[in-house]
């Protein structure tokens, strides 16, 4: 960290975004949302242990029971807490959207480092395969990705049987095809930075390749691949619903707010709402990381007024 | 040009063969195999029948070799026959195809018909109220997921107001053209809700940069019409990068068209493609996978060519 010597005037580069940042009322606005609903959603059980109720337990009695003192947006067609199993979707879904961004951000950045700094042969083939995967139709090749047996792939028995599989599998196969933005972004700015002088001088005193990559040039991506992250974050939880809800995705028993609606869509002549409440979750995390983006977007933009 | 056209097509017939190996291989480790379908289909099928059947049906043979030879007879035009439809695959993927280009080029035109206009309106009156709301609908365009909407649509139109059809392509029994048109509403209407958002925002920010260009000043200082500056000079610049994206977007609007096509069981390529995969249909699935692929490749081609044609700067 270098310290600023005189603090009456000049301000570090993160200070000065901080405070564009805080002028784009939107993104304080999404920054409050999402700290909220992650707060609420990683308290969920115990929310439910403090009220006393299991989300998991049906109970035909109460089936599609109108909002009430008790359950305050009703209940499912099994009788269960509506509010209760979207907080618990919404961890999934939240997990998985951030777990899979960072992962496809990783997978970009060594794609990008490695096509920019090296150039040559190096950067052709790896460019031509970013811009293959990006011109492949996405979720066609999901729904195969997501369908293959396990079994067939030889991975151990214990991991396939486990509950929690559909969650790897999904964020396995997701970030698979979505580091393409990130590879592109950091591609372009690593061919900039790598001719400065500083890297000049690194390379002068005998620093390897892998050193200059980790510490000269990487530090100064951190902007774009934090933008493109949080961008792709709204992205990859709209993908996720989308193969959950086609039975593809996250599997129950773990909620998420994709398979959340699976059930919906065939109740729809009998109990309309239960298909608005996940939706309406999806759609306002997803303008909220958007939204997010474009503010740190602006904050982080050295060319932007300050 | 020529040879840059040469080099691009050539890199998409290999993007082209490699999927198709890579798509082979996937579907060889979907669960369940023709023989275990037929095995669970007839237990007295004993496994030496079993393996005398894989024998006979050549999935004993090392895979490079079973691709190889797929690869040859699909070249010769022999597609092989689907399991689902029972029909030769080439039958059941023409009808399939024109369906969803019938919704994919209605919903294309009509978003495109709204999101340009609605865009220059915004750039041109940047953060006044107008531009906001068109914004904000912009980014809630973007984050809805597909299926949910279609469900919300089906809910008010179908269920609560009974106006459209929740589903399907046709009333049996009716064969006109305005019966037909109703089923197709709400699938369009869908889809074109989808695509606005990501055209919107690039049309209103491209003409938002042009407007702060240097030209737009002189054109200014010369005296040019307000209208004229907009229309004549900003437009025509800022349509260069909206024309790419707006192919380029034409294979997203495929990706968009499955859900949709699945929630309105409207028989489509997509649904096509899904029930396919979920029904062990390897020979469609095949074939449409990669005509998929070949319809996204052919967009990302023909948006690099429009941005080479319409701009007279960049040259291959």
């Amino acid at each position: 960290m270098i310290k600023s010597q005189s603090p009456d005037r000049s301000l570090s580069t993160w200070t000065l975004a901080y405070r564009k940042f805080f002028r784009h009322k939107l993104a304080v606005c999404s920054v409050i949302f999402i700290f909220v609903l992650a707060v609420v959603t990683v308290c969920a059980p115990l929310i439910e242990f403090a009220l006393g109720v299991d989300s998991r337990e049906v109970n035909l009695l109460t089936r599609f029971a109108k909002p009430s003192g008790d359950a305050w947006l009703g209940r499912d067609e099994l009788g269960r807490d509506v509010l209760l199993r979207l907080l618990f979707g919404g961890q999934v879904s939240i997990l998985v959207g951030f777990v899979t961004a960072i992962c496809a951000a990783i997978i970009g950045t060594i794609i990008g480092l490695i096509a920019g700094y090296y150039g040559g042969w190096i950067d052709a083939f790896l460019m031509r395969s970013t811009d293959s995967v990006i011109a492949l139709p996405l979720l066609p090749l999901l729904i195969v990705l997501a369908g293959l047996d396990l079994n067939k792939l030889g991975l151990p028995t214990t991991l396939i049987e486990s509950d929690t599989i559909s969650l790897y599998r999904i964020i396995f196969i997701v970030s698979l095809v979505s580091w393409t933005t990130v590879a592109r972004l950091v591609r372009g700015a690593t061919l900039t930075i790598k001719e400065r002088d500083f890297v000049l001088a690194a390379l002068s005193q005998g620093a390897s390749s892998t050193r200059i990559m980790r510490v000269h040039i990487l530090p100064n991506l951190a902007s774009p691949i934090i933008v493109a992250t949080t961008l792709s974050v709204g992205n990859i939880i709209l993908v996720e619903s989308i193969l959950s809800f086609l039975g593809l995705g996250v599997q129950p028993p773990i909620p998420s707010w994709g398979n959340l609606l699976t059930n919906a869509h065939e109740l729809i002549y009998t109990a309309q709402w239960l298909a608005f409440y996940p939706g309406l979750a999806i759609i306002l995390t997803v303008v909220a990381f958007n939204f997010l983006g474009d503010g740190l977007q602006e904050a982080l933009d050295p060319k932007g007024e300050i | 040009m020529t040879q840059y056209l040469v080099d691009r097509i050539f890199q998409s017939v290999v993007v082209l063969a490699i999927m198709s190996f890579v798509i082979y291989w996937l579907m060889g480790l979907m669960p369940g195999d023709p023989i275990d379908l037929m095995i669970s289909a007839d237990p007295k099928l004993t496994p030496a029948d079993a393996a005398r059947l894989r024998k006979l049906f050549g999935l004993d043979i090392p895979l490079l070799e079973r691709y190889w030879n797929w690869l040859i007879s699909a070249i010769s035009g022999n597609f092989g026959f689907s399991r689902l439809h029972a029909k030769p695959v080439l039958n059941v993927i023409w009808p399939a195809l024109w369906n969803t280009t019938l919704i994919l080029g209605l919903s294309f035109s009509f978003s495109i018909l709204i999101s340009i206009p609605a865009g220059i309106i915004a750039a041109i009156r940047q953060y006044s109220r107008t531009d906001y709301i068109i914004n904000i609908t912009a980014f809630i365009a973007i984050s809805i997921p597909s299926f949910w909407l279609s469900i919300i649509l089906i809910t008010i139109f179908s269920v609560v107001l009974g106006i459209f059809p929740a589903g399907g392509m046709e009333t049996i029994g009716i064969d006109t053209t305005w019966d037909k048109s109703k089923y197709l509403v709400l699938p369009v209407a869908t889809l074109t809700l989808l695509s606005l958002g990501t055209q919107l925002r690039f049309t209103r920010s491209e003409m938002i940069q042009t407007l702060r260009q240097d030209f737009i000043l002189t054109a200014r200082a010369k005296g040019a019409s307000e209208f004229r500056v907009v229309f004549k000079h900003a437009l025509r610049n800022a349509m260069i990068p909206v024309t790419t994206i707006i192919a380029l977007e034409f294979g997203y609007l495929f990706s968009g068209a499955l859900t949709i096509e699945i929630v309105f069981a409207y028989p489509g390529m997509g649904k096509l493609i899904f029930d396919a995969i979920i029904g062990n249909d390897f020979n469609l699935a095949m074939i449409a996978l990669l005509l998929a692929t070949c319809m996204t490749l052919t967009g990302n081609f023909l948006a690099d060519l429009a941005y080479a044609w319409l701009d007279p700067r960049i040259s291959y």
